[in-house]
């Protein structure tokens, strides 16, 4: 059977009748069929996903060990083998993460196809769709189905909140599962943990935008599940809530509140300072570190502000 | 260090696969047209085609000739696409078409020119997008659009009136209009009687989407639904005279004769029916391709046409396969344009074939959109 036609028989075609049941069942609603859908998917591959959290959590428990493997050795090569022997001792897989968004991947693909099929305004999306239903009544009278859901048009490209929704969630989820003081402080580790979080939600942000609603409320409800999943399981990681709030809007001299337990019951705390540091500071982290790791200084004392540490950095550039 | 490197490239390069296709391949389906062939006299034939074009063509037994293209050469407009069969009106000094575009617009064309008709406005909106074919009753087209509304439009100034019905879902549907009254059925699984007043006579549940054409012969009226019941109702009052169940969605509008109701399934079925009881007299599965043309009696044949490009010639009174066709290619959704001694069907690309039923159906195109 060639590609085209097993991907359609074997998955597209299916999910394309089981989100119309669905929708049959759900009152009508193909919103509400696409949130069913969202549940079953993430009930299916729930084992594949808490093993991946098992293993997340192994590796944030295994973060003080890499980061002395990080310090001890200066050759890169010999850093990575035994950084890669780390693993192996602890049967840690650091591409286990993975798992369930490749998983979800082609589902992904195929729901695209599927949406476009059953959400499809032209008389022609809907005749095409008549080829593609298996000949059970049930499924067959239920078409077609309502395009409408809450403010959206599903078979529309998505709107504003639900790209904003989109990006929120998976900034979300990947600012606690990438969590800060997992990465040594100005490593290139760091520096693709902040540049992940911000740009892999705007990517599918971008594809939210650009392909049906539908699409979009699949995927928003699948990072918000994965989130609280990663959030029960292996916890928040340094993340509060406090540090959404910007910094100039904090109150001045508040009470460093405890860094976040992780699920692990503890909260990393390898990283040098870290310890008790305030949100602020822990704000500015990353940018604080690199400048440790420049060799211009140590990091700022605990409660120093960003302001408080430019005059140097003004003073070299004016050596310039 | 390792594992992040590598998280973060596939990452990125699943992002920028997954924008590369979604984006490529366009948000949503985007309309194509079915609009069937008219005859406007003098041996033209209107044709449309996918890319939102109308053109007129002198057709003989040779072949064809494009006497001119709508919108024509400089016109920037986009009409997207026609469902909706052109109407000839040729009520005023000079004859005309009456255009209905995917887009939501009626436009006059000059039969003649193919320009826009001098003293009318050069586009009218209803506000909607139109599938359903108009219907034109004296002075007034009776156009149904995508919001569920019917309007009239003078077709004399081009003034659209206030809505006279409105139903909750789409209207793919040509209504029919008989005895003063408008029928109108819709995807919400209604069927309304509507008086050009705007007075509602009646409204039925029908139990599933309307999505094809009405028929209506006598005093009852033939509703097919796409939860595969073929209906008759009493034109008057509504009420339901019989129901016919199949295996697949009514699409394609029935065909009315005085004693048989012959309908095409989108599985591909054909069904004879009997007119006064609703039962089956036969049923026949010449292809598997869905049909959403209309079937045509012609050359002492029931002509039915598919999806796959295949046309049959069934017998009329057991459904017997008589002859069959094939254009390879080419997919039929639109109804036929019945002549005397043959059938033009138009395909989905544009290309215009003639079907002789008296001639074991021989096939051969007249037309073919460059």
């Amino acid at each position: 059977m060639p590609i085209g036609a097993a991907w359609d028989t074997l998955l597209v075609t299916p999910l394309v009748n089981l989100l119309i049941a669905l929708s049959a069942i759900a009152f009508g609603s193909f919103g509400l069929a696409i949130l069913l859908l969202t549940l079953i998917i993430r009930a299916v591959t729930f084992p594949l996903t808490l093993r991946t959290l098992k293993a997340m959590k192994a590796m944030q428990q295994l973060q003080p060990k890499l980061q002395d493997v990080q310090k001890r050795y200066s050759d890169p090569r010999r850093r990575s083998e035994e950084t890669m022997k780390l693993y192996r001792e602890h049967g840690v897989n650091p591409l286990g993460c993975l798992g369930p968004m490749v998983i979800q991947m082609p589902v992904f693909f195929a729901l695209y196809g599927v949406i476009r099929i059953t959400l499809g305004n032209t008389p022609e999306s809907v005749l095409e769709l008549s080829s593609r239903l298996y000949s059970v009544g049930f499924i067959q009278n239920a078409v077609p189905v309502s395009t409408s859901f809450l403010w959206m048009d599903l078979g529309e490209q998505g709107g504003f909140f639900l790209v904003a929704l989109v990006f929120a969630s998976m900034w979300l989820q990947q600012r606690i599962s990438t969590s800060r003081s997992q990465a040594a402080p100005g490593t290139q580790q760091a520096q693709m943990n902040v540049m992940m979080q911000w740009m892999f939600p705007a990517m599918f942000s971008w594809v939210v935008i650009t392909v049906p609603a539908g699409l979009g409320v699949y995927w928003a409800a699948s990072t918000i599940i994965g989130l609280v999943l990663h959030w029960v399981f292996v916890g928040p990681g340094d993340f509060t809530w406090g540090s959404l709030i910007p910094q100039r809007f904090r109150p001045e001299g508040r009470p460093r509140p405890a860094l976040a337990v992780s699920g692990a019951g503890r909260a990393p705390t390898n990283r040098p300072g870290a310890e008790g540091a305030t949100e602020a500071g822990d704000d500015d982290a990353d940018r604080g570190s690199q400048r440790q790791d420049g060799g211009r200084g140590g990091r700022p004392s605990p409660g120093a502000t960003g302001a408080q540490s430019r005059p140097g950095r003004r003073r070299r550039h004016q050596r310039r | 260090m390792f594992h992040v490197k590598h998280r973060a490239v596939l990452a990125f390069g699943v992002g920028f696969v997954l924008i590369a296709l979604l984006t490529g391949c366009g948000g949503v389906s985007s309309p194509e047209g079915w609009a069937a062939p008219v005859d406007a006299g003098d041996g033209i034939v209107i044709v449309s085609d996918k890319r939102g074009e109308l053109s007129a063509l002198r057709v003989t037994d040779a072949g064809a000739s494009v006497l001119w293209t709508f919108p024509g050469d400089g016109d920037d407009r986009n009409y997207r696409a026609f469902y909706a069969t052109p109407i000839v009106d040729r009520s005023g000094a000079k004859p005309r078409l009456l255009v209905a575009s995917y887009s939501g617009h009626i436009v006059s064309v000059d039969l003649e020119t193919g320009q826009p008709t001098a003293g009318w406005p050069r586009e009218v909106s209803v506000g909607g997008h139109i599938v359903a074919t108009p219907v034109l009753v004296d002075d007034t087209l009776y156009v149904a659009n995508a919001h569920g509304e019917v309007k009239p439009v003078d077709v004399v100034n081009g003034v659209v009136g206030q809505q006279i019905a409105r139903a909750d879902d789409r209207i793919w549907g040509e209504p029919v209009f008989d005895g003063g009254v408008l029928y109108v059925g819709s995807l919400d699984g209604t069927v309304r009687a509507v008086g050009a007043d705007g007075s509602l006579r009646w409204r039925d549940d029908v139990g599933g989407a309307v999505a094809g054409d009405l028929a209506v012969e006598g005093d009852s009226l033939y509703v097919g639904t796409l939860e595969r019941r073929l209906l008759a109702l009493d034109a008057t009052t509504g009420a339901e005279r019989w129901r016919f169940s199949s295996d697949g969605w009514f699409w394609a509008k029935p065909l009315v004769t005085e004693d048989t109701v012959y309908a095409a399934t989108v599985l591909g079925s054909v069904y004879a029916i009997n007119r006064a009881t609703g039962q089956e007299i036969w049923r026949a599965e010449p292809g598997s391709g869905e049909m959403r043309a209309t079937p045509a009696l012609a050359g002492g044949a029931l002509v039915v046409a598919d999806r796959d490009g295949r046309v049959f010639g069934l017998n009329p009174s057991d459904g017997s396969v008589l002859w069959q066709q094939e254009q390879s290619g080419q997919e039929f959704y639109a109804s036929p344009l019945v002549q005397q001694s043959a059938l033009l069907y138009l395909s989905h690309d544009g290309t215009l074939v003639r079907v002789r039923p008296q001639d074991q159906g021989a096939i051969s195109v007249v037309y073919e959109r460059g």
